[in-house]
């Protein structure tokens, strides 16, 4: 067994780092490098690619690639790595003074292309030998060393990479899956032998097989037409002897001679027969014309009785008429009797009602009048005592406002004494006192500023004065206050506002104008409370001018009612309503009986104007008897005038002699023609007889054309070989059948053999991909819990078996994508290492979409692989790793190192 | 003495059309030309007549140019005289085929007996034709020649067209009710009946034959004969048995071979046996059924080795190989893949399928694949 750690590794001059740097911590299990972005994760991975893969030859851009871009010096790369225990180090320098050196573990060590050489057959990869590495070079390694952005795109698995896991699978004991050259080339070969008979796709036959198909419906309609022919041909011939038994037959038994003479006979019966019918016509003529006269004979003597009958019938209905018209009369006269009494009772019932009303009316009136009269009264009253507190509160008014000190000028009154007094003290309070305790005498002579002086006077100074001593001279007094004029002038013009608004307000002091302000206050007191009063009693008046109006309309509307009342009945006021109703009675009395009698008049009106209406028809219907009976009088005698009754009769006997005399004579025709035959069937004998004749002769011409026709036509069908024709069309079936049968097996052949070459691959494939999907199963088994990653013949997955479903690999979420593509990785690294191969699992940036439970399983999976081969991981997500703890994990870091010695 | 040449059933017409390739058309032209070799045979053993007992036509409608093919042939051979009877696929009905020659009209050559009414046959004998008028007839058409009245002297010769009544099985089975009577001849005094139906020439008694066809057209077993022969009949002495001569006329040979296979030995050896039956193999049309079981590698060289050879040898072969099925050894088996590979899981899933005791459809389409199978294995391999 080959176990590959990668125990050291430093760059110089290589991309990014122009200073040596080393990576320290490089050991067995799960190596970690959590660094920033740009810290050269991805520079150092660069870096044991071109150690271990690329050739320190390579040149032109897969030399330039390494170089710092600062720095030209030559890149370099040096790889400690451990095989099965032993320790080798590999150096190599690329772009200028290209150089490769492998120490091996004894010591030894050997440089250039053999070093490569020997690197490749220790780790089983192909050096490129012109340009840069391949990932079909590198074979399994290009797998298990996964870049940046790998593992979120789709495995590809190049051919030297699924050969290596071929191989390794393959000596595990599991037979190639692809069964050799053959193994892909036969399928192909029976795909291809299937497809030229049915297309791949729809199974539609194609090539031979549908020409064949083609073609036996193609023979097929042949022998259709062919067999169409045939019946036609048979059909043909069948109605050309049918023909020939026809003519044979017609011409067969025909007498031409006695036919011609019985249509001779024929016409002669005709001609007589013709002759006797034009005489039954004219004595049907005869016997019509006479039974004619009978008739009319016979009608004249039955219109004479029916004459002299209507004649009767009219002087009937004349007596009739006459009595109807005397009994209607008598009708006519009663009814109006009755009209006339009860048009009286009417107008006697109408009289009454409005008398009755009227009483009514007038009693209702005047209760009406006495009610207004009595609310009149009281509103007058409440109008009165409105109108007086309204009065009173406008003199009230009147007295207020003549009063000046209101509560305003008394307040602003009280602010200029308060002011006054302030100045006062503030002049006190600022003046120099001066206690003078002086004798009457000294007083005399004393003067201050000039005047004289009380013996205990006080001078309040704020100006300087001068005490004249008399002779003794005199005294100057200076108060030290500043201002003292000003304090003079407030105090002066304080008492001057005040002494104004004294003045103004006509009173003596602010008492007195406290005083007149309280006697204010008062007026203005009662003369609210009387307008309220006024307001109470009569709200709806809007001053005392309009409760002035409303009394004196109400005083008038009284007066007016008064008067009305006057001249009506004395009756009490607490009888009105009794009189009211028993008035109201008697109308209401009085019009049903009005309404009683109007009835009453109205039905004696209809009944006059019915028995008037019957007496009018009485009239015309005399009137029109009376004609009618005059019309048949007359008719009658003028009938009688130009032919007696007895006449009538004797014309009726005479008419019916004639008529039995006619028919005797037709009766003597009609047996004669009885004998001979009518006209018309000797004419339908006749007629049948030359028609049968002229079909016979149009039969027969008509049959020799046909038969012509026939002959002609079953020669020309019969050559063209319809016997023939069908007998080739069944065999050409035959035959196509028996080459469709053929086919048919072989294709059946084909396509059973090409499913069982796929059930076998698939058994194959199944059988040979076991130990990987073995070490594949526990991965996703954590990370996914029951499911199962499908692979391809080629090691690519393909789907995800789970919850009972199978769902494609493309269309699993991007992180999953990524998760189950490491974890295929790292099968691929146990196929290797438990085939006792090199493996070592370095993945560069990758996990960018795992969620933190995704994390912590693929850390898991991680753990595991690291304990059968070492794993790399080089990531930026620093806080990710260091939340999953520190097992078995070595965490690497990037430090400076001393220049590599080669 | 009176010479003819007997023949029938040329079945002008025939068309073969279910015999795939050019084969049809060439079988169609042989027959015609038979009329030729008959002519020349007739030259060839001193027959003026050539008696012609039926089906001259395959059909009674046929094209103009297949009725005129064989009339313009006898017109040609103005040295004899044809005499030809309606058979039973050529029956002399209204507007049938005969109406049609006549029509036509017929070779000065060429004698049409379409009358049950005795017909001369030169000066010193008698022709008694029993002409057919439909495909099927109840009655023994020869009857009438029982009491057909002919001049004392001449030679009565009777020509008819059935089976014979009574005459074991097979293709007199059809035909029996209104086949011939065996013992007309000698019912009606004839010294020689000239019969037709039968493909293969036969005698009946010393002096009623079947001619049987110029030109095969079944097939027959090695050793049996296949038909295409020509009877020349010489009469010397009308009470005593006629002379007849068998001549062969036929330019293809028909034959049909049933073979069981064991081993590519048993291949070898056949198609050794097949180059015997005919002088040559390139007018043999040989119906060649084969059967055994055999292993795939035979079963190969019988696709791919017998039958490309004989294709190319014979004139045509009807070859029925479905009953030889693949028996694959362990050898056939490795040489398709190894244990393990995916052709030896699909051969090993085939030969299970092959051996499925109810489903013998199923079977035998396995047994098809796992022969494919075989040879494509063996094709890629080379």
């Amino acid at each position: 067994m080959s176990r590959l750690v990668i125990t050291d590794l430093m760059v110089e001059h290589f991309r990014k780092f122009d200073r040596p740097q080393h990576l320290t911590g490089l050991g067995p299990g799960l190596n970690l490098l959590a660094a920033p972005n740009e810290a050269g994760k991805s520079t150092l991975k660069a870096a044991l690619d071109a150690a271990l893969f690329q050739r320190h030859r390579v040149s032109g851009s897969g030399a330039s690639q390494y170089v710092n871009q600062w720095h030209e010096a030559p890149p370099a790369v040096r790889v400690v790595f451990e095989l099965d225990g032993a320790n080798f180090s590999l150096a190599k320098r690329f772009y200028k003074q290209q150089k490769a050196v492998l120490q091996r573990p004894d010591g030894s060590s050997i440089e250039g292309d053999a070093a490569e050489r020997e690197l490749q057959a220790l780790l089983g990869f192909q050096t490129p030998e012109r340009g840069g590495m391949r990932a079909e070079l590198l074979g399994v390694w290009g797998l298990l060393w996964a870049s940046q952005g790998d593992t979120i795109a789709p495995l590809d698995v190049s051919d030297t990479a699924r050969d290596s896991l071929a191989e390794c699978l393959a000596a595990g004991g599991v037979a190639a899956v692809a069964g050799g050259r053959r193994g892909s080339a036969v399928p192909a070969k029976v795909r291809e032998a299937l497809a030229a008979y049915v297309t791949p796709g729809r199974g539609q036959p194609t090539g031979r097989y549908k020409q064949l198909l083609d073609s036996r419906a193609d023979h097929a309609q042949a022998l259709q037409s062919a067999e169409e022919l045939q019946r036609e041909l048979a059909e043909q011939t069948q109605a050309l002897l049918a023909s020939r038994r026809d003519l044979s037959a017609d011409r067969r038994g025909t007498d031409e001679e006695a036919e011609s003479e019985a249509i001779r006979a024929l016409r002669a019966r005709l001609t007589e027969a013709q002759r006797l019918a034009q005489q039954i016509e004219n004595a049907t003529l005869s016997v019509s014309l006479a039974a004619q006269d009978v008739t009319a004979a016979q009608d004249a003597a039955k219109r004479r009785q029916e004459t002299i009958a209507m004649a009767d019938n009219q002087a009937k209905a004349l007596a009739e008429a006459n009595s109807q018209v005397g009994e209607v009369d008598q009708t006519v006269a009663t009814a109006a009797a009755a009209q006339t009494a009860a048009d009286k009772d009417a107008t006697a019932a109408e009289t009454a009602a409005k008398a009755a009303r009227t009483n009514a009316e007038r009693i209702v009136r005047q209760r009406s009048l006495v009610e207004r009269q009595t609310a009149l009264a009281r509103e007058t009253a409440r109008l009165r005592q409105a109108l007086d507190a309204g009065r009173e509160a406008q003199n009230l008014s009147k007295a207020a406002k003549a009063l000046p000190c209101t509560p305003e000028a008394v307040k602003r009154l009280r602010s200029l004494a308060s002011g006054q007094a302030t100045a006062a003290a503030a002049r006190e309070a600022a003046a120099t006192a001066v206690h003078f305790k002086l004798t009457l005498e000294g007083a005399a002579t004393l003067r201050l500023n000039g005047e004289a002086l009380a013996p205990d006077a006080v001078a309040d100074l704020l100006q300087p004065a001068h005490l004249d001593l008399g002779a003794l001279g005199g005294v100057d007094i200076v108060p030290r206050v500043q201002d003292g004029e000003a304090l003079e002038r407030n105090l002066q013009a304080a008492e001057a506002a005040l002494a104004e608004a004294l003045k103004t307000l006509g009173v003596a002091d602010l008492a007195e104008a406290e005083a007149q302000a309280e006697q204010l206050a008062g007026l203005q007191a009662d003369a609210k409370s009387a307008a309220d009063r006024a307001r109470t009693l009569v709200p709806e008046a809007t001053s005392v001018a309009d409760l002035g109006l409303r009394l004196q309309q109400a005083e008038t509307d009284l007066q007016e009612i008064t008067a009305a009342l006057e001249g009506m009945d004395d009756i009490p006021i607490g009888e009105l309503a009794g009189a009211e109703d028993l008035a109201k009675a008697a109308a209401v009395d009085a019009d049903a009986k009005l309404h009683a009698a109007q009835e009453r008049l109205g039905r004696a009106r209809q009944t006059l104007a019915l028995a008037r209406q019957a007496a009018e028809h009485a009239a015309d219907r005399l009137w029109t008897v009376q004609s009618q009976h005059d019309a048949a009088t007359q008719a009658l005698d003028a009938a009688r005038s130009v032919a007696p009754d007895n006449t009538l009769t004797e014309r009726v006997e005479a008419a019916e002699a004639k008529l039995a005399a006619a028919k005797t004579g037709l009766a003597e025709l009609e047996a004669k023609t009885e004998e001979l035959g009518t006209p018309d069937r000797i004419a339908t004998q006749l007629e049948r007889a030359e028609i049968g004749r002229d079909r016979r002769r149009e039969r027969i011409e008509k049959l020799s054309l046909t038969i012509a026709r026939l002959e002609e036509q079953v020669r020309a069908v019969s050559a063209k070989g319809p016997d023939e024709a069908v007998a080739e069309a069944r065999q050409n079936l035959e035959r196509v059948n028996a080459e469709i049968a053929r086919i048919e097996r072989d294709k059946d052949a084909l396509t059973l053999l090409g499913q069982v070459l796929g059930e076998a691959a698939r058994e194959a494939e199944a059988r040979y991909l076991a130990p990987l999907t073995r070490h594949l199963r526990p991965y996703i088994a954590d990370l996914l819990g029951q499911a199962e990653l499908e692979l391809t013949s080629g090691f690519s997955p393909s789907g995800l078996n789970r919850a009972g479903g199978q769902e494609k690999f493309g269309q699993l979420s991007a992180g999953t994508q990524e998760q189950l593509s490491i974890l295929t990785r790292l099968a691929f690294a146990d196929v290797l290492a438990a085939q006792g191969r090199p493996a070592v699992l370095l993945l560069d940036d990758a996990l960018l979409y795992c969620d933190d439970v995704r994390l912590e399983s693929m850390f898991t999976a991680l753990e595991r692989a690291a304990e059968r081969f070492q794993v790399i991981v080089f990531t930026c997500h620093a806080r990710a790793f260091d939340g999953l703890g520190g097992r078995a994990q070595r965490r690497l870091s990037i430090e400076p190192a001393e220049p590599i010695e080669f | 003495m009176i010479r003819f040449l007997h023949t029938a059933d040329w079945q002008i017409g025939r068309s073969f059309a279910s015999i795939p390739g050019d084969a049809a058309a060439l079988l169609r032209r042989a027959r015609i030309e038979a009329v030729d070799r008959l002519a020349e045979t007739a030259r060839a053993h001193g027959c003026p007549f050539v008696l012609v007992a039926g089906d001259v036509f395959d059909a009674e409608h046929l094209a103009e140019a297949t009725l005129r093919a064989p009339l313009e042939r006898m017109a040609r051979a103005q040295d004899l005289i044809w005499y030809l009877l309606p058979g039973n696929h050529d029956p002399d009905r209204p507007e049938g085929i005969w109406d049609r020659i006549t029509h036509i009209g017929p070779p000065d050559n060429v004698r049409l007996l379409r009358a049950a009414e005795p017909s001369p046959l030169g000066e010193d004998a008698v022709l008694l034709p029993a002409p057919l008028t439909a495909r099927d007839h109840s009655d023994d058409p020869s009857a009438w020649m029982d009491s057909a009245a002919t001049a004392e002297g001449v030679t009565r010769i009777g020509l008819a067209h059935g089976s014979i009544r009574d005459f074991g099985s097979g293709e007199t089975a059809v035909l029996e009710r209104g086949a011939l009577a065996p013992d007309r001849a000698a019912k009606a005094g004839l010294a020689y009946l000239a019969l037709g139906d039968w493909h293969r020439a036969q005698r009946i008694t010393p002096n009623t034959w079947y001619a049987g066809t110029p030109e095969p057209d079944r097939f027959y077993a090695p050793g049996e004969p296949d038909g295409g022969e020509a009877l020349v009949v010489s009469i010397v002495n009308p009470n005593a048995p006629a002379e007849v001569q068998r001549v062969r006329t036929a330019h293809y040979t028909w034959a049909r071979l049933d073979e069981t296979l064991h081993d590519a030995d048993d291949i070898a050896a056949l198609i050794a046996k097949i180059e015997t039956l005919a002088g040559d193999p390139a007018r043999l049309y040989l119906r060649l059924a084969l059967r055994g079981s055999v292993p795939l590698a035979v079963r190969e060289q019988a696709e791919d080795g017998l039958r490309r050879r004989l294709e190319g040898l014979l004139f045509a072969l009807d070859l029925d190989d479905d009953r030889l099925l693949p028996e694959p050894t362990a050898d056939d088996l490795d040489a398709i893949d190894r244990p393990g590979g995916i052709l030896r899981l699909a051969a090993e899933r085939l030969q299970a399928m092959a051996d499925h005791p109810n489903d013998t459809e199923a079977a035998t389409n396995a047994r098809r694949a796992l022969a494919r199978l075989y040879l494509e294995a063996r094709a890629a391999q080379s």
